[in-house]
């Protein structure tokens, strides 16, 4: 990933040393042919699936005023485009250099590079920290003179995680990551809480 | 008279001490936001909606505007002193600035960039100002036929401009928004679509979520896992650049100024393509002595670069206010907040929400300002944060994230959304296709649907061919349309 986005930043500096049109988000750099090509397949899938559940709407009055009419387009339309993806790589690239399938081992290896394998991993956390934290339902109220503290699933869950987290990827001792995690998970829960009134998740 | 009247009550607004503080909130924000590598615009404005849920309407539009103001400006920093551009749009800054740093003139390079944002900001609002009303009346003429052609030119023209050399992607990613958008009970006949018996779903897809996931989550899991140690500042030195050298630079920036308004008046174009194209003719046009200096430290290359990128910010509001087609993402993010708090954007802005447009032109001069101010005060600071690893920072996105998506329309739904389509705009990206196309037809997706049923219940009795001469605005805009999908094809297609 990191050679990705330094090839971004590389072919966005190639475009303008050679006045070339790569667009607002590029994307070209990341692609490959297989890529393109597993792209156009489930795309094109994707497109006649939606142009027959479109069908399948029915039409409870007027054609013209069906509630699949646009939608069976889009479909249509899709899967056009994806024939046309596939159409284009294979023009650019062949098709030879299309099917080509990588070897068991280099999948594996480019597979478990180490960053992969962390992009993988943080998907794995972040789906996890959503679904436990859509299970709480907790919002305790300790009241003083001065002022209410309050104590909600988001912090209970927040803070391990963003501490978890911290110490995957920052790599620092557990004392910083738990005052940087608790920090900041307390802050944002006071601003959001507090200053802009804002309901938070997991506090019922 | 009544406009008179109407811009002194917004302006009173404007001008209150608690508004100048929300601004210059969100100006601050942006700037630090910005200038973080790896932090962009889009980013900054799609998480921060969340914040805006708990703000009254004027207080929400100020703090967005700011955002957006600062945050454009902010990745000029980290490319002039650390050769990391904080947002794309500031590669053409981070090739001139850093040689120039490197010279150890990484301070001039930086208050050039800021005067030249400056003006770029004015340009930006003067052009805004100057076309909004001539483009509302022409979008006061079109019909359903004439908005659902628009939509679909919106998000064909977004698809195009995203994806640089394989257009057939940007649509791609556009025509999958439109799919999304479909989801949920069908506006005309009350039918239930592509629901799969959830019932959630039958409420549709809200697309705050869908934009935080795309351009808060996607962000996320592209920068963490990286490994890139942090780098070492320039020295910033002598700030404020001398009053003679920039007028030098004012034709430069004049032309810049115009070319990124136009660039960000096109859906789908934004700072990127703005500063890009115009640090490009700005070569091709500069006189020989400064043209060798291109590439090798030339500070009317920074001018040129920055103005486009800030003149981008007043173009892309030109065509969110008045046909509610956002300009570009950051653009659609505007649009999200302005519509939580009730505010119809489109042709009947101004009869639907009387003044509020005033109220933008005032909020978008006073970020100007508080820009200008705040960039000089924090280019200091900022160095200082780049010391800080990204891996420390990533992660305290992660709670915003998931509280900006929650506090949308408190629903649990909504966070389970922002993760889907984070995962799935990472695999997107993986796979080359750009995601602003996907957030714009999500947004247009329900105007289309809409207007063309309606169109063609209006159309039921009437010739094909009498369509096309009694509606000739409808006519240009499906040889627009054409042109958009040819061009793409073809003409790029072989480039």
């Amino acid at each position: 990933m990191a050679e990705q986005n330094k090839s971004r930043i590389d072919a966005d500096i190639e475009s303008l040393e050679q006045g070339v049109f790569t667009g607002e988000e590029g994307g070209g750099e990341r692609s490959s042919p297989q890529k393109d090509f597993i792209a156009s397949i489930i795309i094109a899938l994707f497109g006649l699936i939606t142009m027959y559940t479109s069908v399948k709407l029915g039409s409870p009055a007027d054609l013209s005023t069906a509630p699949g009419l646009l939608p069976f387009f889009t479909g249509a339309s899709l899967t056009l485009m994806a024939i046309g993806l596939f159409i284009k790589t294979k023009r650019r690239y062949g098709i030879e250099e299309m099917l080509k399938s990588k070897s068991l081992k280099s999948f594996k290896d480019s597979f478990l590079n180490t960053e992969s394998r962390r992009t993988l991993m943080l998907m794995i956390i972040v789906g996890t920290y959503v679904f436990v934290l859509g299970q709480m339902d907790l919002d305790l109220r300790f009241k003083t003179n001065f002022y209410t503290f309050r104590f909600s699933g988001f912090e209970l869950i927040s803070i391990p995680f963003v501490y978890f987290i911290l110490r995957y990827f920052w790599r620092s001792n557990v004392l910083n990551c738990f005052l940087v995690a608790t920090g900041i998970v307390v802050s944002l829960a006071i601003i959001f809480r507090d200053g802009f009134q804002i309901l938070l998740p997991g506090s019922g | 008279m009544f406009e008179i009247h109407e811009i002194l009550s917004q302006a009173a607004i404007a001008f209150q001490l608690w508004m100048l503080w929300v601004c210059l909130l969100g100006v601050t924000l942006g700037i630090i936001w910005g200038a973080m590598p790896g932090l962009s615009t889009t980013m900054a404005m799609a998480l921060l909606i969340g914040l805006s849920t708990g703000m009254s309407q004027h207080v929400a539009i100020m703090f967005m505007l700011g955002v957006y103001t600062g945050s454009v400006f902010g990745g000029a920093i980290s490319a002039v002193l650390i050769n990391i551009p904080g947002t794309p749009d500031a590669v053409p800054t981070m090739i001139e600035g850093h040689k120039l740093a490197q010279q150890g003139q990484g301070g001039l390079a930086l208050g050039t960039a800021i005067m030249a944002s400056f003006m770029g900001n004015w340009i930006g609002i003067v052009l805004l100002i100057a076309f909004i009303p001539a483009i509302l009346f022409l979008a006061l003429q079109f019909r359903s036929w004439e908005m659902f052609l628009l939509s679909m030119w919106g998000i064909a023209i977004c698809g195009s401009m995203a994806a640089g050399d394989m257009p057939i992607k940007g649509w791609i990613s556009g025509w999958i928004g439109l799919m999304i958008s479909f989801v949920g009970v069908d506006a005309i006949h009350g039918v239930t679509r592509f629901t799969f018996g959830i019932r959630t779903l039958e409420d549709g897809i809200s697309y705050v979520p869908l934009l935080i996931g795309l351009f808060g989550l996607t962000e996320i899991l592209k920068v963490l896992p990286q490994n890139s140690p942090p780098k070492i500042p320039s020295e910033v030195g002598k700030i404020i650049p001398p009053l003679k050298k920039l007028i030098g630079y004012s034709r430069a920036a004049f032309r810049s100024g115009i070319i990124g308004t136009i660039i960000g008046a096109i859906p789908g174009a934004g700072a990127n393509v703005a500063s890009f194209l115009s640090y490009d003719i700005g070569r091709r046009r500069a006189k020989a002595q400064e043209r060798k200096r291109w590439g090798k430290g030339s500070y009317e290359a920074i001018v040129c670069a920055e103005v486009a990128n800030n003149a981008n910010i007043g173009g892309s509001m030109l065509p969110t206010l008045t046909l509610g087609i956002p300009g570009n993402a950051a653009a659609a993010a505007i649009l999200a907040a302005l519509e939580m708090k009730n505010v119809v954007v489109g042709p009947t802005i101004q009869t639907e929400n009387p003044g509020i447009i005033f109220f933008i032109y005032i909020g978008l001069i006073i970020a100007n300002f508080l820009m200008y101010g705040m960039a000089i005060a924090l280019i200091k600071p900022c160095v200082k944060l780049f010391s800080l690893p990204r891996t420390l920072l990533m992660p305290l996105i992660i709670p915003i994230c998931v509280m900006g998506s929650f506090a949308v329309s408190l629903s649990y739904f909504d966070v389970y959304l922002m993760l889907i389509s984070g995962i799935v705009g990472y695999i997107l990206h993986c796979f080359g296709f750009p995601l602003a196309p996907m957030v714009l037809a999500v947004i247009l997706g329900p105007l289309a649907d809409e207007n063309l049923r309606r169109a063609l219940m209006v159309f039921e009795d009437q010739e094909w061919w009498t369509v096309i001469i009694d509606r000739p605005i409808g006519t240009i805009l499906i040889i627009i349309v054409i042109y958009t999908f040819y061009d793409g094809i073809f003409r790029r297609g072989k480039e």
